[in-house]
C-alpha cells in the first residue's frame, strides 16, 4: 500500500502523458505541412492528374476526352517512333552506365591514393559537375564541329585522317552524346560518393590482407568491392534512372536528329507535349516509361540480394 | 504501446486524400475551353475536315499602283480619343518573344505610341522564343490569354486558330477604311495568304522575306581560282537575272572549293539552307513542294521534288562542295571566318555586313532560276494576331497596326532585332535603302518588286496545325539524303507516308 502510495505520488496520469504526444506529434507536422502541401500539390496531384489524363485525349484547348486504352495501344502499336525512341534509350544507358559507374569508380580510387594535391584534384574532376550543362553541351558542340572543332582538328594533326561527322552523322551522333555524358558523370556525384564509400572501409581490413600475402587486385576484388558494394548499388540505381531519362544534351545538340539516331524517349514525350501539344499521349507514354524504370528498380533490387553486403546484416 | 491521436498512420491518409481531392479542380480547369462559344468545337472540327479553299491567286491582289504612290500616301493616323473604360485608359496585353534586352527600340516605340494614345496603355508578357508559342496555348486554354498574340512562325496560325485562340480580323480591317485602303495593299500578297484561312484573314505578318534564298558569297575566293561571279554589279546594285540559271551555278560552284597544301579542305562550296525553309525554295525551283497551297496533302515524293531533292544531294555526294552536316551549323562563323565560299540565308544582309567587315569582299545573289523558269520563293514571316477573348479589341488593334507600320518594320530591322517589315514601302523606303542597299535593290528588284517579280508565293503547311511534328518527320527522314544513306526518291517515298499520316490526323 505504501509502495502503491509512492508511486502514485510519481506517475502521471495516462491521459497528461497523451496530451504531450499529441502536442509534440502536431508540432511536428506542422512543421512538415509546408513541404507536405509543396509534395501533394505540386507532384502527388500532378502525377494522378496525369494518370487520368492518359487516358485521353488532350491538346490544352479542348477539354479531355476519355478514350480508355487508346493512348497505349497507339504507343505499342501505331507510334512510328516508339519503339526507335525506346531501343536507342537502352542502348544508351547500357553503354553510359557501366563505363560512367566504372570511371567514377577509377577516379575514387585514384583520388582515394592519399597522393600530394588531391584536393586540387578531386576539385579539378569535380568541375564539369559545377558547369551549367546546357552550356557545357554548347562547349561541346563546337569542340565536336567537323568543319573547326578542336577535336576533329587534333585529329588531324596527329593522324592526317578527317575526323568524323560528330554531331552531324547518324553513326557518331550517339557515340558523340556518349562522349559528353562521360565527361559529365566521372567527376561528378558519384565520384563523390564512391570516394566516400571508399574510405568507409576500415583500413584493417587491408593490412590484414596484405599480410595474408594479397595483392593489390585481391585486396580491391575482396575487401574493396565487397565493402562499397552497397554505395554501388546506390550509385547504379542512380546511374540507371538518370541515363534511361537522359534529354538535355539531345535537345541542345542534336534535336534529336540527324536522321532520329538521338532521338531519345524523354525528347519523344517532350515533343509529344510541348511541340505536338498531345498531353494526353505524352502523359501516357510517361506512364509507360514509369512502369518500365519501376521494373528496372525492382529487378535491380531483387538482384541486389545477391551481391551487396552490408557489414551488421543479420540474414 | 501508447499510440498518438494523429499518427503517421492518419497523416499518410489525409496525404492520400487531399491529393485526390486536389486533383479533381485540376481536373475541372482542364475540361474548361474558356473563350469559346457553343459552336466553336463545330467550327474548329468543320475547319478540319472541309479542305481550306485556296484565296485569291497572289498576282490578283498585287497593288497595281507603283510602290513610290503607296509610299507617299499616309499610313493610318493614330486614331486618338476611342472610348475608355470610364474615362481610365485600358491596358493592352501583347506577348511576344524576349528581344531588344537593352529596350532601345521597343521601349521608345511603345512610349511615343502611347503619348499619342493616352487611351491606351501597353503591357508586354514577353516569353523566351522556344517557349513562347506553348506558353501561349497554355494562356489560352485557362483564359489568360492577353490581346495580342505573336505567331512563332507564320505556319502556327493554323494551330491558332483551330484552337480557339485567335480571332479573324476581317471585320477590323473593312471598318478601317484608311488602313484597308492604305496599308493593307501594302502587305505582300503571298505572306496575307499564309494568314488566310478559308478566305478569312486571322493574323498579320510582323516581319518578312522572300525565303532562305539569299546567295550570299565570297568574291576573294572566287576570283582567286579564276572563277566566273555570279552576274551581279556590286557597284551599282544591279543583277543580270537573265545569266543566272542553275546551270550557271553550277559551273562556279566547284571553284569555290579550296583544298589546302595538307590536303585538307579549307573552304567549303557552299553552306545550304535546309528544312521547312530552305529545302522548300530548292523542291519549287523545281516545281515540287512539301505540301499542296491548302495543306492537306504532301508533294515530297512528285517528281518534281525528288529533282529538287537530288539538287541538293548532290552538293555532298556528288560534287562534294557541301560543309559537313550539323544539326545546327553556326553560319555567323562558317561564312565571315571564310570557311565557305556561298551561304544561303534569309534577309541578314545587315549582319553579313557586320560579321565580315573587310575580311573579304561578299556579294549577293537570289537563287539561280530551275526549271520551272522564275525565281522560287517561300515568303517567310512571323506575325501578330489578336486573341478570341481580347477584352479591347478595337485598342488592341491600334496596337496592332502600330507593330505592323511601315515605320515599325523599317523601325525594328535597323535596330537589328530581325527581318524588315513585310511591306512594299518597307524595302522601297529611303531610310531602308540606305541601311540596307542589297536588300533594296538585288533583292528586291528581283524577288519582291510587283512591276517586275514573280508574285511571292505562299508558305504552304499543314492544314491541321501539326506544323512542328510534320517539319520534324521531314527534317530527320531527308536527313538521309544528305548523308547519302538514302536515295533521294527513297527517302521522299518514306517522308510522304510518314507526313501524310501525320496530315491526315485530326486538328492539332
Amino acid at each position: 500500500m505504501a509502495q502503491l502510495a509512492a508511486t502514485q505520488s510519481t506517475y502521471q496520469p495516462a491521459r497528461h502523458r497523451s496530451q504531450m504526444a499529441r502536442r509534440e506529434a502536431l508540432v511536428a507536422y506542422v512543421l512538415l505541412l509546408p513541404w507536405i502541401l509543396g509534395f501533394i500539390f505540386f507532384v502527388a496531384g500532378p502525377i494522378v492528374a496525369s494518370l487520368y489524363l492518359s487516358l485521353t485525349t488532350y491538346n490544352i484547348a479542348q477539354p479531355p476526352q476519355f478514350i480508355g486504352i487508346g493512348n497505349f495501344v497507339q504507343a505499342f502499336t501505331q507510334d512510328p517512333l516508339f519503339w526507335g525512341a525506346l531501343a536507342k534509350t537502352f542502348l544508351y544507358a547500357i553503354i553510359v552506365v557501366p563505363t560512367g559507374v566504372a570511371g567514377a569508380l577509377l577516379v575514387a580510387i585514384l583520388l582515394n591514393q592519399g597522393l600530394r594535391l588531391t584536393s586540387l584534384y578531386r576539385a579539378l574532376f569535380f568541375l564539369p559537375h559545377l558547369t551549367p550543362f546546357v552550356a557545357a553541351v554548347f562547349i561541346w558542340e563546337w569542340l565536336l564541329d567537323p568543319t573547326f572543332g578542336f577535336i576533329n582538328n587534333v585529329i588531324w594533326v596527329v593522324s592526317h585522317v578527317q575526323g568524323p561527322g560528330w554531331l552531324g552523322s547518324p553513326d557518331w551522333a550517339m557515340p558523340a552524346l556518349i562522349l559528353i555524358a562521360f565527361w559529365a558523370i566521372i567527376g561528378g556525384d558519384m565520384m563523390l560518393i564512391f570516394l566516400a564509400g571508399l574510405q568507409g572501409v576500415p583500413v584493417e581490413l587491408y593490412e590484414v590482407a596484405s599480410l595474408d600475402g594479397a595483392g593489390a587486385w585481391r585486396r580491391f576484388w575482396n575487401i574493396t568491392l565487397p565493402m562499397i558494394s552497397p554505395t554501388l548499388f546506390f550509385n547504379s540505381i542512380l546511374a540507371v534512372i538518370g541515363a534511361l531519362q537522359t534529354f538535355t544534351t539531345a535537345f541542345v545538340a542534336t534535336s534529336g536528329g540527324p536522321s532520329y539516331a538521338t532521338y531519345f524517349y524523354a525528347l519523344h514525350i517532350y515533343n509529344t507535349a510541348f511541340s505536338y501539344t498531345e498531353m494526353g499521349y505524352a502523359c501516357a507514354l510517361a506512364w509507360i516509361f514509369f512502369i518500365i524504370l519501376i521494373m528496372f528498380t525492382y529487378v535491380q533490387f531483387r538482384a541486389s540480394n545477391r551481391w551487396v553486403y552490408y557489414a551488421g546484416e543479420v540474414k | 504501446m501508447h499510440i498518438p491521436a494523429f499518427s503517421r498512420r492518419r497523416l499518410l491518409g489525409w496525404s492520400v486524400g487531399i491529393a485526390a481531392a486536389s486533383v479533381t479542380p485540376l481536373l475541372a480547369a482542364c475540361s474548361q475551353t474558356p473563350g469559346t462559344s457553343t459552336g466553336s468545337s463545330s467550327s474548329s472540327s468543320s475547319s478540319s475536315t472541309s479542305a481550306a479553299q485556296p484565296t485569291t491567286a497572289p498576282a490578283a491582289a498585287a497593288p497595281t499602283s507603283a510602290p513610290a504612290q503607296l509610299a507617299a500616301a499616309p499610313t493610318t493616323a493614330p486614331a486618338a480619343g476611342q472610348s475608355t473604360t470610364n474615362g481610365q485608359p485600358v491596358t493592352v496585353v501583347m506577348h511576344s518573344w524576349l528581344e531588344d534586352p537593352q529596350d532601345t527600340f521597343w521601349g521608345p516605340t511603345i512610349k511615343s505610341f502611347q503619348q499619342a494614345h493616352p487611351d491606351i496603355i501597353i503591357k508586354r508578357e514577353w516569353f523566351p522564343r522556344n517557349d513562347m508559342h506553348t506558353k501561349e496555348l497554355a494562356l489560352a486554354a485557362t483564359g489568360q490569354i492577353g490581346d495580342i498574340v505573336r505567331v512563332n512562325v507564320a505556319p502556327l496560325i493554323s494551330e491558332l486558330q483551330l484552337k480557339n485562340v485567335v480571332q479573324p480580323l476581317d471585320s477590323y480591317i473593312k471598318a478601317d477604311t484608311s488602313w484597308a485602303q492604305n496599308d493593307q495593299p501594302q502587305f505582300w500578297p503571298g505572306n496575307i495568304n499564309t494568314y488566310t484561312i478559308q478566305g478569312q484573314q486571322w493574323g498579320y505578318p510582323i516581319v518578312g522575306h522572300p525565303g532562305a534564298i539569299e546567295y550570299f558569297y565570297n568574291i576573294d575566293v572566287l576570283t582567286k581560282a579564276g572563277s566566273t561571279l555570279p552576274p551581279a554589279d556590286m557597284t551599282n546594285l544591279t543583277f543580270d537575272y537573265t545569266k543566272w540559271k542553275i546551270a550557271d551555278f553550277l559551273e562556279i560552284l566547284p571553284k569555290g572549293q579550296v583544298v589546302g597544301s595538307d590536303g585538307r579542305v579549307s573552304t567549303y562550296g557552299i553552306l545550304p539552307s535546309l528544312g521547312g525553309e530552305g529545302t522548300v525554295a530548292v523542291l519549287r525551283a523545281y516545281g515540287g513542294n512539301y505540301y499542296n497551297l491548302d495543306g492537306t496533302k504532301t508533294l515530297i515524293n512528285s517528281a518534281e521534288s525528288i529533282e529538287g531533292l537530288q539538287f541538293l544531294s548532290d552538293y555532298w555526294n556528288k560534287l562534294k562542295v557541301g560543309v559537313p552536316m550539323q544539326t545546327n551549323p553556326d553560319w555567323t562563323q562558317i561564312f565571315p571566318s571564310g570557311r565557305t565560299t556561298f551561304c544561303v540565308l534569309t534577309a541578314v544582309a545587315g549582319t553579313v555586313t557586320n560579321l565580315v567587315k573587310d575580311k573579304f569582299k561578299w556579294g549577293l545573289a537570289p537563287p539561280p532560276i530551275g526549271p520551272v523558269g522564275k525565281p522560287a520563293t517561300q515568303v517567310s514571316s512571323d506575325g501578330i494576331a489578336m486573341s478570341k477573348i481580347s477584352k479591347h479589341p478595337e485598342q488592341a488593334w491600334e496596337v496592332m497596326k502600330m507593330c505592323l507600320s511601315k515605320e515599325f518594320g523599317i523601325g525594328r530591322h535597323i535596330a537589328g532585332l530581325g527581318s524588315p517589315g513585310s511591306r512594299y514601302d518597307v524595302w522601297t523606303d529611303p531610310t531602308f535603302k540606305k541601311a540596307e542597299p542589297l536588300l533594296a535593290s538585288i533583292i528586291y528588284d528581283n524577288l519582291i518588286d510587283p512591276k517586275k517579280a514573280p508574285p511571292l508565293q505562299p508558305w504552304s503547311h499543314p492544314a491541321n496545325g501539326r506544323f512542328f511534328e510534320a517539319d520534324t518527320a521531314m527534317t530527320n527522314i531527308l536527313q538521309d539524303v544528305w548523308l547519302g544513306k538514302k536515295t533521294p526518291k527513297a527517302a521522299a517515298d518514306e517522308a510522304a507516308t510518314t507526313v501524310q499520316g501525320i496530315l491526315d490526323k485530326p486538328p492539332a
